[in-house]
This record gives C-alpha cells, sequence and structure tokens, in this order.
C-alpha cells in the first residue's frame, strides 16, 4: 500500500509541482517577471535574464534536494504522513525561490527606472465581447444531462436498495466501508455533482468575464491571444466537468450495486479520471502559456516604445495578492502562474475568501472530530 | 475600437473616455448604432469604479452622442444629429482661446497651426 501512495504521490505531485516551478517562467508573458511589470524593451535584457537564470538555478537545487531527502527518509519509515506532509515543505521552498527573486526583479526595476519618463497606458477594446462568442454555454447541457441522469436512476433504484449500501471503495474497487441507506447516503454523490457542476461553470462564467489583459506595445496581437487561450479554457473546464460526473456516476452505479465494482474496468476509469484533468491542464498551460503568450498569432502590431503597460504593482502584494478598492472587477488574472485570482479591494472578493478558507478549515477539521 | 486610458494624466478618466469615444464616431472607428460595453464592464475593463464609466455614458447621452437602453445596453446613437449651436460655438471658442494662446507663444505659427486642424478634419468624414 505504501509503495501505491509513494508512486501516486510522485507522478502526481512531487513531479508536477518540481518540473511546473522549473518552467513557470516560460509561461509567463515577456513583460511580466516575478509579478514586476517591466517594459517589452528590456524584457530580454542581460539583468532581467540573470534573474531568470539565477531563480531556475536555486529552484532545482534547493526543490530537487528537499524532494530526495523527503522521499528517502519517508521509504525508509514507511511513512505515508510524511509524504502528504512534504508537499506542502516543497511550496514552501517554491514560495521562497519565488519571492527571492520578486524582490530581486522589484529592485532592479527601481534602479534602473524603467517606468519613468514614460506614458503609461491602459488599453481596452470596446467592441470584443460582442464579436467574438468564445464557447456556447448551451455545451454545458452534456454535464447537466448526465447529472440529471444519475438523479432519476437513483431514484427509480432507491426503493429496491439493501438497509446497508457500500459508500467506500479502495482503487481496486474492493468495498471497505458500508453505511445505513438514507436519504443523505444514497444521494450524497448526486448531489455533489450538482455542486461540482455548479462550480465548473461558474468558472467558466469567471474565465469569459474576467477582463482581457491587452498589451500597449502590441494590442491587436494581445487581444487575439487572450481570446484565443480563454477559449482553450472555457473547453477545458467543459471537458473536464462532462470526465468528473461521469466518473461519479460509475461510482454511483457501484453504490447502487448495479455493477460490481471489483471489474478491471474501476481502476482504469478512475486511472483516467485523475490523468486526464492533470496532463490536458499541462497541455493546456503548454500551449496557451499566460494569457495566450505562447499562442503564435500573426498580425503584428506596429511596435510603440514611448509607451508601456500601466505599472500597477502598488496593487499586488508580493506579485500574488490583488487589492484595489478603485477597481470594479472581481476577477483578475494572475501574475505568476496561469489562471485568474481574485480581488482582495472588493466586498465580494473578501467574502469569496473567507468563504473558501472556512470550507477548507472544515474540511481539515471535520475528519478528526 | 482601442481605448487608451492615461491613469497618470491631468486629463481625468472620464474625460478621456469621452474625448476618444466621440473621436471614434468622428474617425468612422465606432459606427452608428454600434453596441458599447455595458458600464460593469468597461468599468472593469479599465481597472476603474463603475460611477466615472456611468458619468461618461450619461454625459454622452444628455449631448446625444448615445442611447441607452434598459434592455440592450449602450449603443452609439443611430440617427446621430448633433448640430453646433450658439452655445457650443461659444465653448469652442473659449478652448481654443487657451490652445493658441499657447501654441502662439512657444511659436508655433499660424499656418502650423491651421495645418494641424486640416490634417485632423482630413480623416473625418
Amino acid at each position: 500500500m505504501f509503495l501505491f501512495i509513494f508512486l501516486l504521490n510522485m507522478f502526481t505531485i512531487y513531479l508536477p509541482l518540481l518540473l511546473i516551478g522549473y518552467f513557470m517562467p516560460n509561461f509567463i508573458k515577456k513583460t511580466l517577471r516575478f509579478g514586476i511589470t517591466i517594459p517589452e524593451k528590456v524584457s530580454t535584457s542581460e539583468e532581467v535574464l540573470k534573474i531568470q537564470k539565477n531563480y531556475k538555478r536555486n529552484y532545482a537545487l534547493s526543490a530537487v534536494t528537499i524532494s530526495i531527502i523527503l522521499n528517502v527518509i519517508a521509504i525508509k519509515t514507511q511513512s505515508v504522513n510524511l509524504l502528504n506532509f512534504g508537499i506542502f515543505i516543497l511550496l514552501g521552498i517554491m514560495t521562497i525561490n519565488y519571492l527571492h527573486s520578486h524582490n530581486k526583479a522589484k529592485l532592479l526595476k527601481k534602479e534602473k527606472g524603467w517606468t519613468q519618463n514614460k506614458k503609461q497606458i491602459v488599453i481596452v477594446d470596446t467592441s470584443h465581447r460582442y464579436k467574438q462568442k468564445y464557447l456556447s454555454h448551451h455545451w454545458f447541457w452534456i454535464p447537466i444531462t448526465i447529472v440529471i441522469f444519475t438523479i432519476i436512476f437513483t431514484m427509480v433504484q432507491y426503493s429496491n436498495l439493501p438497509n446497508q449500501i457500500p459508500t467506500q471503495f479502495d482503487f481496486y474497487g474492493n468495498i471497505t466501508n458500508y453505511t445505513n441507506k438514507s436519504f443523505f447516503s444514497v444521494f450524497g454523490l448526486p448531489i455533489t455533482q450538482i455542486g461540482m457542476t455548479t462550480m465548473f461553470y461558474i468558472i467558466y462564467r469567471i474565465i469569459q468575464r474576467a477582463k482581457p489583459s491587452i498589451q500597449v506595445s502590441r494590442p491587436k496581437a494581445s487581444l487575439k491571444q487572450n481570446q484565443i487561450s480563454k477559449r482553450y479554457w472555457a473547453i477545458y473546464m467543459l471537458v473536464i466537468s462532462i470526465i468528473i460526473n461521469l466518473q461519479f456516476v460509475y461510482i454511483q452505479l457501484n453504490v447502487l450495486q448495479v455493477i460490481d465494482s471489483r471489474s478491471k474496468i474501476s481502476f482504469l476509469i478512475h486511472g483516467l479520471s485523475i490523468l486526464i484533468p492533470m496532463i490536458g491542464a499541462i497541455l493546456v498551460a503548454i500551449k496557451t502559456g499566460q494569457s495566450g503568450s505562447r499562442i503564435k498569432v500573426d498580425n503584428e502590431d506596429e511596435v510603440n516604445n514611448n509607451v508601456i503597460d500601466r505599472d500597477d504593482d502598488i496593487f499586488w502584494k508580493w506579485g500574488v495578492f490583488y487589492y484595489n478598492p478603485d477597481d470594479c472587477s472581481l476577477f483578475i488574472e494572475k501574475r505568476f502562474g496561469i489562471g485568474w485570482t481574485i480581488n482582495f479591494g472588493r466586498p465580494a472578493g473578501m467574502a469569496i475568501m473567507i468563504v473558501i478558507l472556512i470550507i477548507i478549515l472544515v474540511s481539515l477539521i471535520l475528519p478528526l472530530i | 475600437m482601442f481605448l487608451q486610458i492615461e491613469f497618470e494624466s491631468d486629463i481625468p478618466i472620464y474625460q478621456q473616455i469621452k474625448n476618444q469615444i466621440i473621436r471614434g464616431i468622428a474617425l468612422g472607428e465606432l459606427k452608428l448604432g454600434e453596441d458599447l460595453p455595458s458600464v460593469r464592464q468597461l468599468a472593469s475593463d479599465i481597472g476603474i469604479n463603475f460611477h466615472t464609466v456611468n458619468k461618461v455614458y450619461n454625459q454622452l447621452k444628455q449631448e446625444g452622442w448615445v442611447v441607452i437602453h434598459r434592455k440592450s445596453g449602450v449603443m452609439i446613437n443611430p440617427d446621430l444629429n448633433v448640430y453646433n449651436n450658439k452655445q457650443y460655438i461659444e465653448s469652442l471658442d473659449e478652448l481654443l482661446k487657451f490652445t493658441t494662446a499657447e501654441a502662439y507663444l512657444r511659436g508655433v505659427t499660424k499656418e502650423k497651426f491651421i495645418e494641424l486642424i486640416e490634417e485632423n478634419y482630413n480623416k473625418y468624414f
């Protein structure tokens, strides 16, 4: 059992984290280095590249060393807890490496005065939302149909169920726990499906509405990249919500004892529903990069070196947390990483954060009670 | 059309938006009847408070540049008919007083000034 968890952790957490941290600078657009905005012109200068090179060297050395030590000790002591706890240590190492480079970049920018005597501009497109429909929300009828099917099928089967139903399975489909038949034990999975599908739909809407980051030096090209990358992520969200719903249907059919959970296909289904979302996310990230910066587009604008993107570093604490009460947008693109984050300067943003924290705390504490 | 907003400028942000929308109409970059983003969308895209955009849209509406429908949102007035009246000519004259005075003192000749005006006028249709 230890070997299984060890391999699972190794290939789904440790290795991906190590690689993501190492290659992250390659996914970020050139004008954002470690959470600091810099002008396009200096983005390939020696000083900037040096910070990036040092980051990669320090990161590789520290993160790989720590991972090896942790895993060796864990193997020697056969400790699953250490494997799990080690993930937090690795995340800590990643954070320290990032913050170090963030401060270096901040200092360099200040020394060189890159933003002085330059017009700082924010570019907004008044028309894109209307021209480009990037993925129709009707596609979400597919996961919704799956959810409805699960609910109806469960309702039909409810009266035929025995008083004890299996509710826990191991990876090979062996039943590890039974629960008394009740509304919540039978409908728990379909209810979770509703919650998850709603969540994926909300994320899809957030992606659609989040402000596009248009670069002043190449507005048309960057807008196009933004749109294409948003489309990729919207499709990703749709596909993942379908896959996870299908997995839940399968588990529910096991719970209802309609199909035998020990069949070989169990392992395949659970394996795929972990691997496809993970590999999919990595592939889409490699394809798009941050706000589509890796997507190749043709229409090149005339480069204008007299204007630069607005320097909004002061609103970004450590380049990670966005706090700007004057900005009415709730969701904004991340600076270091791919995805979107919350504007903590909005009351609603703060509320969302508190709710998420409560959910995490409850799910951590509940199993202990 | 792209709006270019400069946060550090002396010109207030609402004035920048308003100026650029009017110029967009004159240049033909904004077509008559073309939809504009909603107040919230535009404010969010620029990264400002939505009251600022509200103010711009209300002024543009009062002056007849845009129409606001409760359902279909904001669009450039499809039957745009803004005329010059005595009042407008007065305010134009007021504006030119300062602009010409500064240009004169900075040594811009009358010919150069008129040339600049012609260049701009030629872009409109």
